[in-house]
């Protein structure tokens, strides 16, 4: 398969999230607990000013990284995860269980995400376990369904017939034959799931369902809405978060255009 | 900042233009029936229901007023009574009424009216005060006599709340918290509430006709609410409204900063009752019942940056008296100092050593000195995990997301160092004096209810039922010395209220328990000039 | 009756079994009280009061003789009652339902309309540059949390400029006055219907177009217009129509975010209060009432998604 250069520039967007979320004390000026003079300007000290309580804007933007990506990439792995058993299970099996199974998947899809994850914030408390677990385990309907539909296609192939006479276990079947032919359908779900579930943080943030004891970056801009921040023009502290989410969101969701080609499907999150 | 400049200028020009057409008529009326007053806040009445509503309640009390109201000073003034008496007992008192005070509808305003309010408060509202119940009432003429089983000197706090509303429209009303209407709703001060409607997020009050006393300038005044602070304080800001109200709180301090650079606004601040305090569990803490790390830890505290970032510097560092001197009888004692040396000096001299040298202090035990924080506020419970960390001490953080989660610990005395906020009608509540935040023998879910001393709670039944006088002065004294000597919570700062004042508008008159929202700064405000 | 539709039904009604399960089981099951979870944190009730909701609700009896006392209050309409409000939740949310239907009916409408045919029409000419713009921006919309955009909104055309006005549904209960109300939180939202479902629209047409009939539909001579808005569009449509029953419930939450912003009294703003004050009952019916409409969402999908493509009327299954 060729390489495409438009992977490039998503790609390595990713990367860098990714590598400031890993080892944010190499970037950050800061630390997340070092205060100063309260709502300063951007200026050579603080590249984007201060917030509230004296915190540098800026390091806290890079530690922000660490749970926003965590907490869509945990959703992606967790729906990634049911979603492949499911549709393994049902495309390599059919019958009763296929029914069963999509049955289910077709439940799931119709439960309203985001009013789930409030009511059970309100219940439980906000915290961002809550969140994964509901987005991750009420996502998870389209990546059954093309793993099923992938699996159903492939199971009457010629090679998957020849293991099957071999007298393989359907379980080394599934992981050595079937899996890797499966994968590349997955990762555009994937990334789908991830860049949906960095939205709703944002979104659930706004309505003060987020930890506070978690810097994030929808938290912090719910943090410059909930101290003023939007109403003294202070951009430089809800716009950069802003920004990160959408540009994190665009990577994500480009990467999986791209592996698509603008196939049906792509945006069905 | 928002270049807004042009459009800020075409609405002064505009008002301007407007003041001046207005003021020609000022001659023949005082009130100006096409003068409107726009007044935005978040407060939001979520349904038309004038019982069941909260924020309806508050914001009617300017067209049903009680029998009594607070004035700038935070005394009590008549409304619907003129006068009253109390007898040497605390038990009978006695109102006249104000013949200024007519029903809209053309109706006189009685005393049976008045008693009709109170015994319906007492029957059909949840949240009416417990005297209220077993209380006697009487009328003649134009005076009305309530006669109470036991005395209550605290009466007006819960009489401030109470609207006279007229028997015959209420009369047949069996469930007034279900009750809803779009209006009008009759009423009896200078305005009525002509209308209501959730849709349009707008309470019209117009003027009463029937209303005896000074005649307000405005015909109409709107109470317009918003969804957020923001958008509430966006509208004023961009000319949709001529001022900001919200129930018994400051203007967001975080936000001063834009009317000062404002062309229309000034601010006026005012101290408040309200204040932040830390409690200590003196009931079944190790550190939190050593008076000695009480006192050590006051001075760990950094007030000054609690105030600046707390409070945006909208507040005054308190005293080791814990009252804010905005409260009647308030004495004054040793203020509160931020000395960390002094700090952690006292913390060694009362046993709390870092012997083994790992930066951490250790208890007599010789275990890590671990104190529990327990905090609903973000801001706050940051700043104090820091000042208790660098005087030596292990903070293990809880921070209560709800009401729910916080109720739950602080009930199971789950922590040794908790933060909490004291309000305006919390200060007077139970035995007053903040002392209901404290008393083991309190109920309520904001309060800690923290210190079970016999003393205290001794002190606390006395100031109950002693009247107003040189005895219960003397009494305030010995609790703010109780304050002082024992710590069992410590003041952080003392809050001052900060009110947008629109300088197109002159007469404005701030309530220390209301507010812009009252009834003397209705009447007295008018355009400028 | 298909089979199909048949096979679709139950699935509903088990979803719908499960959301009224877990709208149940949750206050019951959490630590503490299940009275406090039952009636909200935020109120302070009398015992009599509490005893009260104790019997009605038969807190005290075994969990299925509860359950059927609730299945019993839900068929007769009764969703609970909010002491913090003094109103039944079913009548509360009743008469905010109308205006959260009227404002996302209005924003899918538009943006159903116009995402389908800058959908359809960027999918056809891929390689310009203007097709290429629009999807851009399309993806680009779509990767926005939506209150951010409408804050955003809310600050530029609300305060800055002073086009629209800054709350409610009207100022006086008109047309006009709904209209000019409604247009900002209607438009915003509608930017995020549009932009998904261009998305979804682009994506359909482009297989559509390497097929052979609109080659063949071209050689005989038919006017491209009339191939790509006739032909190409009404196949293309269907996975719009199976998107439909998800971008519900996505565009629902959307409008409770829109409706905040705007100060809009409708469900968003009913559900944000029961947030703040955790007026529990509420917050199940609300749910529960959202899953039901999301639900007949699905169902009008697949009656439509039966009309306009003729396998599914036959009952093949895929």
């Amino acid at each position: 398969m060729k390489f495409d250069r438009r992977y490039i520039l998503p790609g390595l967007l990713i990367l860098l999230f990714l590598i400031v979320a890993i080892f944010p004390g190499m970037f950050a000026p800061y630390s997340i607990s070092d205060r100063t003079a309260t709502y300063q300007a951007p200026g050579a000290d603080h590249l984007l000013g201060t917030d509230n309580m004296g915190k540098d804007i800026f390091s806290l933007l890079i530690y922000a990284a660490r749970w926003t990506l965590m907490i869509g990439f945990a959703s992606g792995l967790l729906a990634v995860f049911v979603g492949t058993a499911v549709g393994l299970l049902a495309g390599w099996r059919r019958g009763a269980l296929d029914e069963f199974l999509m049955g289910t998947t077709d439940i799931v899809l119709i439960l309203p995400k985001i009013p789930l994850v409030i009511i059970l914030a309100a219940y439980l408390g906000p915290s961002p376990w809550v969140l994964i677990f509901v987005l991750g385990l009420l996502s998870w309907e389209s990546i059954a369904r093309v793993v099923r539909s992938k699996v159903i296609q492939i199971r009457s192939s010629e090679y998957i017939l020849a293991a099957r006479c071999l007298g393989f276990s359907d379980c080394r079947i599934m992981f050595k034959e079937i899996l890797p032919v499966v994968f590349p359908v997955i990762v555009p779900k994937f990334v789908l799931v991830t860049a949906a579930a960095m939205i709703s943080e944002a979104s659930l943030a706004f309505l003060g369902l987020s930890d506070p004891q978690t810097v994030s970056w929808g938290g912090m801009i719910s943090d410059a809405f909930t101290y003023s921040g939007f109403l003294r023009g202070m951009w430089y502290w809800w716009l950069p978060p802003a920004l990160c989410i959408i540009l994190g969101v665009l990577a994500i969701t480009s990467l999986a255009f791209i592996h698509e080609r603008g196939v049906r499907e792509v945006m069905q999150l | 900042m928002f270049g807004k400049n042009t459009f800020i200028i075409a609405g002064i020009i505009f008002l301007t233009l407007l003041f001046t057409a207005a003021a020609g008529c000022i001659g023949s009326s005082p009130t100006d029936q096409n003068a409107v007053l726009k007044i935005a806040t978040p407060n939001e009445i979520t349904e038309a229901s004038y019982y069941g509503n909260y924020n309806f309640a508050q914001i009617t009390r300017v067209a049903t007023p009680p029998l009594i109201q607070v004035d700038e000073n935070g005394d009590y003034v008549g409304a619907v009574a003129k006068s009253w008496t109390v007898s040497s007992d605390g038990k009978t008192w006695e109102f006249t009424l104000d013949p200024n005070y007519q029903w809209s509808d053309g109706t006189s305003l009685t005393a049976d009216d008045v008693k009709f309010s109170l015994e319906y408060a007492a029957e059909k509202i949840t949240t009416a005060p417990s005297w209220i119940k077993s209380a006697a009432i009487t009328t003649s003429e134009n005076v009305v006599t309530i006669s109470l089983a036991d005395p209550v000197y605290r009466l007006f706090g819960d009489l401030v709340a109470i609207n006279i509303v007229p028997k015959h429209i209420w009369g047949s009303i069996d469930d007034p918290e279900e009750y809803i209407s779009a209006g009008p709703y009759v009423g009896s001060a200078a305005y009525y509430v002509q209308s209501v409607d959730t849709n349009s997020a707008t309470l019209v009050l117009a003027v009463n006709p029937a209303w005896k006393g000074n005649a307000p300038y405005y015909g109409t005044v709107e109470l317009h609410w918003f969804a957020t602070e923001d958008a509430a304080i966006l509208a004023m800001l961009g000319g949709e409204c001529d001022t900001y109200w919200k129930y018994g709180a400051s203007f967001p301090t975080s936000s001063v900063a834009l009317l000062d650079s404002s062309e229309k606004f000034t601010t006026v601040e005012t101290p408040s009752l309200k204040m932040s305090y830390v409690g200590f569990n003196t009931i079944s803490s190790d550190a939190g019942s050593d008076l000695a790390f009480r006192k050590a830890i006051a001075y760990a505290l950094n007030y000054d940056e609690l105030v600046e970032i707390g409070a945006s510097g909208y507040a005054l560092s308190a005293n080791s008296g814990f009252i804010p001197n905005g409260v009647p009888y308030y004495k004054n004692t040793p203020a509160n100092i931020y000395n960390l040396a002094t700090a952690k000096l006292m913390l060694d001299a009362a046993g709390y050593k870092d012997v083994n040298g790992d930066g951490i202090r250790e208890d007599t035990n010789g275990s890590a000195l671990t104190v529990t924080l327990l905090t609903r506020d973000k801001v706050a419970g940051e700043l104090i995990k820091e000042y208790l960390q660098k005087a030596g001490l292990k903070v293990e953080y809880k921070f209560a997301s709800d009401l729910n989660a916080w109720v739950e610990l602080k009930d199971a005395h789950a922590y040794d160092i908790a933060y909490n906020g004291i309000t305006a009608k919390g200060m007077m509540m139970d035995s007053g004096w903040a002392t209901g935040y404290f008393a083991s023998n309190t109920l309520g879910a904001g309060k800690l209810q923290n210190v079970d001393d016999p003393v205290f709670l001794e002190l606390c039944a006395k100031i109950a039922t002693t009247p107003d006088g040189d005895e219960l002065k003397a009494l305030i004294s010995d609790l703010q010395d109780y304050y002082s000597d024992n710590m069992p919570g410590i003041a952080l700062y003392w809050s001052t209220d900060v009110t947008p004042i629109n300088t197109e508008i002159d007469g404005w008159y701030i309530s220390k328990a209301t507010g812009i929202l009252n009834e003397i700064n209705l009447l007295s405000m008018h355009p400028a000039n | 009756m298909n089979k199909v539709l048949a096979r679709k039904l139950v699935r509903y009604a088990v979803c719908l079994l499960i959301v009224v399960l877990l709208v149940f089981l949750l206050p019951r099951c959490m630590p503490g009280d299940p009275v406090q979870c039952l009636v909200g944190e935020d109120v302070y009730l009398t015992q009599e009061i509490l005893d009260s909701v104790t019997a009605k609700l038969g807190l005290d009896r075994p969990l299925f003789e509860q359950f059927q006392i609730y299945i019993g209050d839900l068929f007769t309409g009764d969703l609970g009652y909010s002491y913090t409000r003094h109103q039944n939740v079913a009548d509360l949310i009743w008469d905010r339902l109308p205006w959260t239907l009227l404002l996302t009916g209005m924003s899918m409408l538009i943006g159903y309309a116009f995402g389908i045919i800058a959908g359809t029409w960027s999918g056809w000419m891929t390689e310009k540059k203007r097709a290429k713009i629009m999807t851009g921006f399309g993806v680009f919309v779509s990767c926005i949390p939506p209150y951010l955009l409408g804050l955003i909104f809310f600050s530029v055309f609300v305060y800055q400029l002073g086009w629209f006005p800054y709350k409610g549904f009207y100022e006086t209960p008109d047309f006009f006055s709904v209209v000019y109300h409604m247009a900002l939180p209607v438009l915003t939202l509608a930017l995020f219907v549009f932009a998904r479902n261009m998305i979804i629209m682009r994506g359909s047409v482009l297989t559509e177009k390497n097929q052979l009939y609109p080659q063949f539909a071209k050689s005989l001579g038919i006017p491209r217009r009339k191939i790509i808005y006739g032909h190409v569009m009404k196949n293309a449509i269907l996975p719009i129509l199976t998107h439909f029953a998800i971008d519900f419930g996505f565009i629902l939450s959307g409008a409770l975010f829109i409706e905040i912003i705007f100060s809009l009294n409708g469900l968003g703003r009913v559900m944000y209060t029961a947030v703040l004050n955790l007026d529990y009952p509420v917050l199940s019916g609300l749910f529960l009432v959202i899953a039901l409409m999301a639900i007949c969402a699905n169902l009008i999908a697949d009656i439509l998604y039966g009309i306009i493509d003729p396998r599914v009327k036959r009952g093949d299954d895929q």
